[in-house]
């Protein structure tokens, strides 16, 4: 969240006129890069390991379910997995040695491909002056950034995913509503 | 050349057909791949190329893939011409200034004698004489002599300016003209590395590095482009799966032009392609205002100013300090004050000096004297005494007299110093401190006239606010930028004008050193600060503060500590500056937000295109055609027509990266709210109408 927070930051700071600050710390290129670290980690590790997944017979084997639903199964295990939460459906068998490493590969991932830019940006910020705040400032403490933070989310993050869900789950709605299963 | 008069029309014809040529040669893989979002669109259109070269060669004619390659190459020339577009119009001004930048000739000053040497001869230290029709052959400073000089080829100001030795208005520029007069200039530059020089390589941008917010906006950019490289690479083996699901033989719906398709409608290509030319058209907007800026990173820093330091004098004020009024001292005739001030300011050239000559001569019909008759000495103006004045020893009969004018501080000082206390001169005194201060409060300056330690009266200078100075403050303060009035003036004086101005704070008496004392004491609470100045005394606070900006007009010492040259030596330029920084960032921030909402549209044109066959029974459509929400023709149609909008985009924006987002002077909040309604929500809902439109364009002329 919090680094989904520097992007909006970034982006509307921009917007207003001014170099982006949060907290009443500046946002550079070294923020900057590591929250991308943080974001682009997790999006990588649950789309790239589902689609091995996908193309292995390791992968396919443990599925209960055909069609979209085992997609779902698989998206879900990594997306679970590296948010460091580690369910998965039931019709995932995740007890094989090939779910166990790629899980564990992705909650390694998901957990310390995070912390660390968090703490690096951390690092940085403490060691900056704190700038003043002036009519000028882009506040981040009202229903304005809020919205504008969620907005950031559900859009990004939507980009990431929406294409790999709208082969799953979302199809597998439209599907189930037309009646058909597999 | 004159500056003022330069295209302010975005698309000049010349500069289009030239970036137009540009665009061909910026597809150079070495320049390409300095821009990382065009490189992947770039090398996209090279693996399109590769197919479609691939399905000739076999004999096939694939009129899709073929499309998808020329707008996928016109993606990247567009691109490309932006950045040339606004290249260009440096580029055109940097070689009107290589034309005058012929081969002078100077006439260089050896032991006395002259020589011709060419310009490029010339070292520092050198002397060259310039008379009346000779070209200044390089940088320098006059360091004897006073004479007109036309600068319009720098400034494009037509009017010419004097430059004279010793003070403020000693540094020459080469290239420039004099017009009257004779002159000698000690060089300070070498040839190579004059101002003219410096000029030519900042518009040419040769010297162009990228500014710290566009480094970070770029690994945003960056990191974007990884993400959607990530999620089109993906979808190809959950794509497969799902075929394999669907039960569908035919290979794979997802080609590689359609994947490079998706990936460059998803990549923040309008952003991507514009930031460069955004770069350099601000720039570019600077030397149009007559600014000459250092670096790209003094031009952002002045959109991130939160103190404005202002010299009153010049900037709120009109300037000049004007006497107004002789008020004599009860037992003095007025006539004697007027005659001992006059006397006292005949060698002072300073407008003010000059105005009180004036003064008595309209009222009173004195005429100036010939100092020289007189064997006068004249005490000059100096920091430590605040005072000047004129010595007249006894001559012919006619008594001595010791004449110092100067503030009321000072003069006070230099009575009590010299023993003058008795009961008459300080009541007196006192009289004169009550009216002074009167004067004072009503934003005039008093000065007081002294003769042979004998207290006449006092002379009273008044200074005009600026028309409509009042409400560009108020604009700064929208701004949430604070102004600093700085006034040698006493702080009764000060206190009236900044009032009538409306500043928000003022630093009275102030020395260079308050002034650097100032800038530093900002900058520890966390402030950028920005200040104007032109003297050599300033030249200390110019290099401490965030964004210095030095006049033309100034010595040469204030021109090099600043990191922007005003070459109008207008100090109220300082509030454009501010605003074209604001403008660059604000610009850069509402293309990146269009940039991204642009894909939710693109997503709604290209996925469904994908998957309308998949899971479909036969005969039918899909169900992921349910996304097909802008009801575009056919799969094709619509991949084609949002590659197509992805490129004409980039078009339609060139003039506004060029021009940039309109600035208004609003608090932060307000125009974030603006600039969300027009570039996120109008990005939102631009590219559905505009992708539907080339849809019924495209399938209207049967290309798909």
């Amino acid at each position: 969240m919090l680094v989904f927070g520097i992007r909006t930051v970034f982006i509307a700071g921009l917007m207003v006129g001014r170099t982006p600050v949060y907290l009443g710390k500046k946002i550079e290129a070294f923020e900057v890069k590591m929250a991308m670290v943080a974001v682009i980690a997790p999006s990588f590790t649950i789309l790239v390991f589902s689609a091995i997944a996908c193309m292995t017979n390791a992968g396919l084997s443990s599925l209960a379910n055909k069609g979209p639903h085992g997609l779902s199964e698989i998206l879900y295990a990594f997306a679970s997995a590296a948010a460091n939460n580690g369910s998965a459906f039931a019709g995932l068998n995740g007890n094989t040695v090939f779910y166990n490493m790629m899980l564990g590969l992705a909650m390694l991932i998901g957990r310390f491909a995070i912390i660390v830019p968090v703490l690096a940006i951390a690092g940085s910020m403490v060691g900056k002056k704190t700038a003043p705040f002036s009519a000028g400032t882009f506040q981040t403490d009202n229903v304005m950034f809020v919205a504008l933070l969620i907005a950031i989310v559900i859009i990004v993050g939507a980009l990431t995913f929406f294409p790999a869900l709208s082969l799953g789950p979302l199809v597998e709605h439209l599907l189930m509503l037309a009646g058909r299963g597999f | 050349m004159n500056m003022k008069r330069k295209t302010t029309k975005l698309f000049d014809k010349a500069i289009a057909s030239r970036a137009l040529a540009d665009a061909f040669v910026k597809l150079d893989p070495r320049l390409e791949v300095k821009n990382p979002v065009m490189f992947v669109v770039f090398l996209g259109a090279i693996l399109t190329s590769i197919v479609v070269i691939g399905e000739l060669l076999a004999g096939k004619f694939v009129g899709f893939n073929i499309q998808i390659m020329i707008w996928l190459w016109l993606t990247v020339l567009f691109a490309n011409f932006a950045e040339a577009v606004a290249e260009g119009r440096g580029k055109a001004q940097a070689d009107s200034l290589r034309k005058m930048r012929t081969k002078t000739m100077a006439r260089r000053l050896v032991d006395d004698r002259e020589e011709k040497v060419t310009a490029a001869e010339l070292k520092i230290d050198d002397m060259v004489i310039c008379e009346a029709g000779d070209i200044i052959p390089g940088d320098g400073e006059v360091i004897e002599g006073i004479a007109s000089v036309d600068e319009s080829a720098i400034t494009g100001e037509s009017a010419p300016v004097i430059r004279e030795s010793g003070g403020d208005r000693s540094a020459v520029t080469s290239g420039t003209r004099v017009l009257s007069d004779k002159i000698i200039i000690r060089i300070t530059s070498e040839a190579g590395n004059t101002f003219l020089d410096r000029m030519i390589a900042m518009v040419e941008g040769a010297r162009r590095r990228k500014t710290p917010n566009e480094i970070a906006l770029s690994i945003l950019l960056i990191a974007l482009t990884a993400i959607f490289i990530i999620v089109v690479i993906s979808l190809l083996p959950f794509d497969i799966y799902s075929e394999k699901a669907a039960g569908m033989l035919a290979p794979s719906a997802l080609t590689l032009p359609i994947l490079v398709s998706l990936l460059v409608c998803l990549a923040p290509t309008t952003i991507g392609g514009l930031l460069s030319a955004i770069g350099i058209s601000g720039m570019d907007r600077m030397i149009q205002r007559n600014v000459l800026a250092v670096s790209g990173r003094a031009v952002e820093a002045a959109g991130d100013i939160d103190v404005l330091l202002l010299d009153k004098t010049g900037t709120i004020t009109l300037g000049n300090r004007m006497a107004t009024e002789f008020i004599p001292a009860a037992s003095v005739n007025v006539e004697r004050l007027a005659d001992a001030a006059q006397l006292a300011s005949l060698a002072d050239e300073t407008p003010e000096g000059r105005s009180i000559v004036v003064l008595a001569k309209e009222r009173f019909g004195l005429r100036g004297r010939d100092i020289k008759e007189l064997q006068a000495r004249f005490v000059p103006f100096s920091a430590q005494t605040q005072m000047s004045g004129v010595d007249i020893p006894a001559v012919d009969g006619r008594p001595a007299r010791s004449i110092r004018k100067g503030s009321l501080e000072s003069i006070r000082k230099y009575l009590a110093e010299s023993g003058a206390t008795d009961q008459a001169s300080s009541m007196d005194m006192n009289v004169a401190l009550m009216i002074g201060t009167d004067i004072a409060m009503a934003g005039g300056t008093p000065l007081l006239v002294v003769e042979n330690l004998e207290l006449l009266g006092i002379i009273q200078l008044k200074d005009v606010v600026k028309g409509g100075i009042k409400e560009r403050f108020e604009q700064l303060r929208a701004m949430g930028i604070r102004t600093v009035m700085i006034t040698g003036d006493n702080p009764f004086t000060a206190a009236s004008i900044a009032a009538e101005a409306g500043v928000d704070d003022f630093i009275a008496q102030a020395t260079p050193e308050t002034k650097l004392q100032c800038i530093r004491e900002e900058q520890a609470q966390g402030r950028l600060v920005a200040m104007i100045g032109d003297g050599t005394n300033d030249a200390p606070a110019l290099a401490q503060a965030d964004v210095g900006v030095a006049m033309n007009s100034g010595t040469q010492a204030a021109r090099e500590a600043g990191n922007m040259v005003d070459l109008d030596s207008n100090p109220t330029k300082l509030i454009e500056i501010v605003e074209i920084g604001k403008q660059l960032l604000m610009t850069r921030g509402a293309l990146t937000t269009f940039s991204i909402a642009n894909d939710v549209a693109k997503y709604f044109a290209i996925l469904p295109a994908l998957f309308s066959t998949l899971y479909a029974v036969a005969g039918g459509v899909g169900p992921l055609a349910a996304l097909n929400i802008m009801k575009l023709t056919s799969p094709q149609s619509a991949i084609l027509s949002a590659v197509i909008f992805n490129a004409l985009i980039i078009i339609a924006l060139v003039p506004l990266a060029l021009r940039g987002i309109k600035y208004r002077p609003l608090g932060a909040n307000a125009i974030l709210i603006r600039n969300l309604m027009i570039y996120g929500v109008g990005g939102f809902i631009v590219p559905f109408i505009g992708i539907k439109l080339i849809d019924i364009l495209i399938v209207a002329l049967k290309l798909v």
